[in-house]
C-alpha cells in the first residue's frame, strides 16, 4: 500500500480516537463506564482483558456500531455524531470465517471495502481497482484472488477480511481478535503484515486476549476489567532488531 | 402453442419473472432470508383481495401493499427485538386470512378466483398486466444490477457496511421494496403460495455450481429463465399449473446439480485438499518436515506431501 494520505483535519494533530468519560451500552446498565482514553495517530495499542471486561465494546461504540449512552466519542477532532468519513478506520470484525450462503471469491469481498470512497452512482475507477489488488498483494492472497472464498483455510479468511478494511486506504485499523484461533505460523504471518502498515504510517487498535504474537509491533497496552481501564502502559521492549524487515518469510505458500 | 395470443403473453410474463427473481433472490440467500419472499406474497394477497373487492386494479393494490409490508418487515427486523420473529409471523397470517376473507366478501369471489391467486393462472395475463410487468421488471433490474457492488456488501456483512459508513437501512428497505415488486411481477406465474421459489431455488443451483457471486448470478438468471419459460411450455402441453410445474422443473435441475457437484468434488478430493478441510497453513516452522521439490516446497503431512496450490494442497 502507498503511505497515507491526511485529509486536512478540522483540529490537525488531535488524537485519531478519543473517549471523554465515555460510556457504552444498552439499557440502564452500560457495559463500558466513564473510559477515558487518547488514541494518537501512529500509535499502535492492544485493548485486553478478561471476557465481558468491554474491550469489544469500546471498540463498537468507537466504530458507531453500539450506542454510546454518556459522555462523548471523538475521531479524528470532531464529535462522533457528526464525523461522515468512516472509511478512515478500517474495521476487522472477530469473525472466523467470510463464508456466505453465496459464493464469492477473495476479490469479490475485498471490494466491498472500496465502495466506502465513491458514491453509489459511481461505477470503480482503474485506481479503484488497483487499491483493491494491492490489498489484496499486501495480505499475501494474490494467488487465491479469483478462488471462492469458502476454499480459504480459516487464517487466510481473516487475511480476507483485512484487506478487505484495507481496501479503503484507512488511516486506523480496528482489529477485533486478529489471532484468535489461528495457529502460531498464521498469526506470525499476520503481524508481520501488520507491521508493514505500522511502517506505512497506519494507527493500529487491537483488541486482543494474548498479546505475545503481536509484541514486535505494539507501542502501547491499555489493560480493561469490569467496564473501566485498568491498566495504560507502554508495550514492553520491541522484538530483536531486522524482525520487521525480514523477507520471504511473510504471506502465502509459494505457489505449488 | 405460440399462435395463441395468451400463450404468447404467459410465455413474455414466463421470461420477465425468470429474469428477475433470481436476481433480487441472490441478496435474500445471501442475507439468509429466503423465506422473507414467501411472507411477503402472504401479505400481497390481502392487497389482491382488496383490489378484486373494490373492483380496482389488483396488481396495483398487490404491489402498495406487499411494498408496506416490506418495509414494515425492514422496521421490525432493524429494531432487532427478540419478538420480531413471531411479530413476522403475525404479520404473514395475517396477510393470508385477510386475503382469504376479503374475496370471500366480494361479489366476484369465488373458490376459483382465490385459487388462481394462490396457485397461479398464468394464462389469464392481459395485456395490460405484461406492460405493467415489464415496466416494473426493467425498473427492479436496473437496481438490483445497478447497485450489485453495495447491495451485496450490505447482504454480505451488514456490519461492516455499517462501520465504513453506508446507509444500511436504506439499502435493507430498498432491497426489500425489490423483493415487494418482484413477488407482485411473480404472482400470477407462480401463485403466492409458490412465489418466492423462484427466487431461491435457482439461487440454489447457483450455490452448488458457482465459484463467484457474479457467476452465481449468470447462473441463476439461466436457471430461472429456462426453468420459467420451459415449464410454462410445459405446462400448456401437460395441461398442468403452471407455477408448480416450473418450480418442479428447477428443483429438479437443482438435484441433479447437486448431484453432479457431490461427484465431482468426490473426483478431486482423492488428490486434493481443500484448505478449508485443512485449516493449518503449511509454512517455516509449522512442525511439519519441509521438502523442497522443484520450485516450491512440499510439506510432510500424514505420511504425504502437501504442495500448496492456490486455494488447495495437492498431494505429491
Amino acid at each position: 500500500m502507498t503511505a497515507v494520505d491526511h485529509p486536512a483535519d478540522p483540529a490537525e494533530g488531535s488524537p485519531v480516537i478519543e473517549l471523554r468519560h465515555t460510556s457504552i451500552g444498552y439499557g440502564a446498565r452500560p457495559v463500558v463506564e466513564d473510559v477515558s482514553l487518547r488514541i494518537e495517530r501512529g500509535e499502535v495499542v492492544a485493548l485486553v482483558g478478561p471476557n465481558g471486561s468491554g474491550k469489544t465494546t469500546i471498540v463498537r461504540g468507537v466504530l458507531g456500531l453500539a450506542p454510546v449512552v454518556g459522555g462523548e466519542v471523538r475521531l479524528f477532532g470532531v464529535p462522533a455524531g457528526r464525523f461522515n468519513e468512516r472509511w478512515r478506520l478500517g474495521y476487522v470484525p472477530q469473525r472466523h470465517t467470510v463464508v456466505g450462503a453465496v459464493p464469492s471469491t477473495v476479490q469479490e469481498v475485498v471490494a466491498s471495502g472500496r465502495l466506502a470512497r465513491r458514491r453509489w452512482w459511481q461505477p470503480p475507477t482503474a485506481a479503484d481497482r488497483a487499491v483493491v489488488s494491492r490489498a489484496i498483494d499486501v495480505v499475501g492472497l494474490v494467488d487465491q484472488s479469483r478462488a471462492s472464498v469458502s476454499t480459504l483455510s480459516g487464517g487466510q479468511q481473516r487475511r480476507v477480511l483485512i484487506a478487505r478494511a484495507l481496501a479503503a486506504d484507512p488511516e486506523v485499523l480496528v482489529m477485533d481478535e486478529p489471532t484468535a484461533g489461528v495457529d502460531a505460523a498464521s498469526a506470525d504471518a499476520l503481524t508481520r503484515t501488520l507491521a508493514r502498515l505500522v511502517g506505512d504510517g497506519r494507527t493500529l487498535l487491537i483488541v486482543t486476549h494474548d498479546v505475545a504474537p503481536l509484541a514486535p509491533i505494539l507501542t502501547r497496552v491499555v489493560a480493561l476489567a469490569g467496564g473501566s481501564v485498568v491498566g495504560d502502559d507502554p508495550a514492553g521492549p520491541p522484538g530483536p532488531p531486522g524482525w520487521l524487515g525480514d523477507p520471504g518469510l511473510h504471506g502465502a505458500p509459494a505457489a505449488g | 402453442m405460440l399462435h395463441y395470443a395468451f400463450m404468447q403473453r404467459a410465455l413474455l410474463a414466463a421470461l420477465l419473472v425468470g429474469l428477475t427473481a433470481p436476481v433480487v433472490g441472490v441478496y435474500l440467500v445471501q442475507r439468509r432470508l429466503a423465506l422473507i419472499g414467501d411472507g411477503l406474497g402472504h401479505v400481497a394477497l390481502t392487497g389482491v383481495a382488496l383490489g378484486v373487492l373494490t373492483g380496482g386494479a389488483p396488481v396495483l393494490v398487490a404491489l402498495a401493499c406487499s411494498v408496506a409490508g416490506a418495509v414494515a418487515i425492514e422496521v421490525i427486523r432493524a429494531r432487532g427485538k427478540a419478538s420480531a420473529d413471531v411479530a413476522l409471523a403475525v404479520m404473514f397470517y395475517g396477510g393470508i386470512a385477510g386475503g382469504v376473507v376479503l374475496i370471500g366478501l366480494s361479489p366476484q369471489g369465488t373458490p376459483a378466483n382465490l385459487s388462481a391467486y394462490l396457485f397461479g393462472a398464468i394464462t389469464t395475463t392481459t395485456s395490460g398486466d405484461l406492460v405493467l410487468f415489464a415496466l416494473l421488471s426493467a425498473v427492479v433490474l436496473a437496481v438490483a444490477v445497478g447497485l450489485a457492488p453495495r447491495l451485496f456488501a450490505v447482504s454480505n456483512d451488514e456490519e461492516f457496511a455499517r462501520a465504513s459508513g453506508m446507509n444500511v437501512l436504506g439499502l435493507n428497505v430498498l432491497l426489500a421494496v425489490l423483493t415487494a415488486a418482484t413477488v407482485v411481477i411473480s404472482m400470477r406465474i407462480g401463485g403466492l403460495l409458490l412465489i418466492s421459489a423462484l427466487m431461491i431455488v435457482p439461487n440454489a443451483v447457483a450455490q452448488v455450481t458457482a465459484g463467484s457471486f457474479r457467476s452465481s448470478m449468470a447462473v441463476a438468471v439461466g436457471v430461472g429463465v429456462g426453468a420459467s419459460v420451459a415449464g410454462t411450455g410445459l405446462s400448456y402441453y401437460a395441461n398442468t399449473p403452471s407455477g408448480g410445474t416450473i418450480v418442479l422443473l428447477a428443483i429438479g435441475v437443482f438435484l441433479v446439480a447437486s448431484v453432479g457437484s457431490w461427484l465431482r468434488s468426490r473426483w478431486h478430493g482423492r488428490r486434493h485438499h481443500d484448505m478449508r478441510e485443512h485449516p493449518h497453513e503449511h509454512g517455516p516452522g509449522c512442525g511439519h518436515e519441509a521438502i523442497p521439490h522443484g520450485d516450491h516446497v512440499d510439506y510432510l503431512h500424514d505420511g504425504h506431501r502437501h504442495a500448496a496450490h492456490g486455494a488447495h494442497y495437492d498431494d505429491h
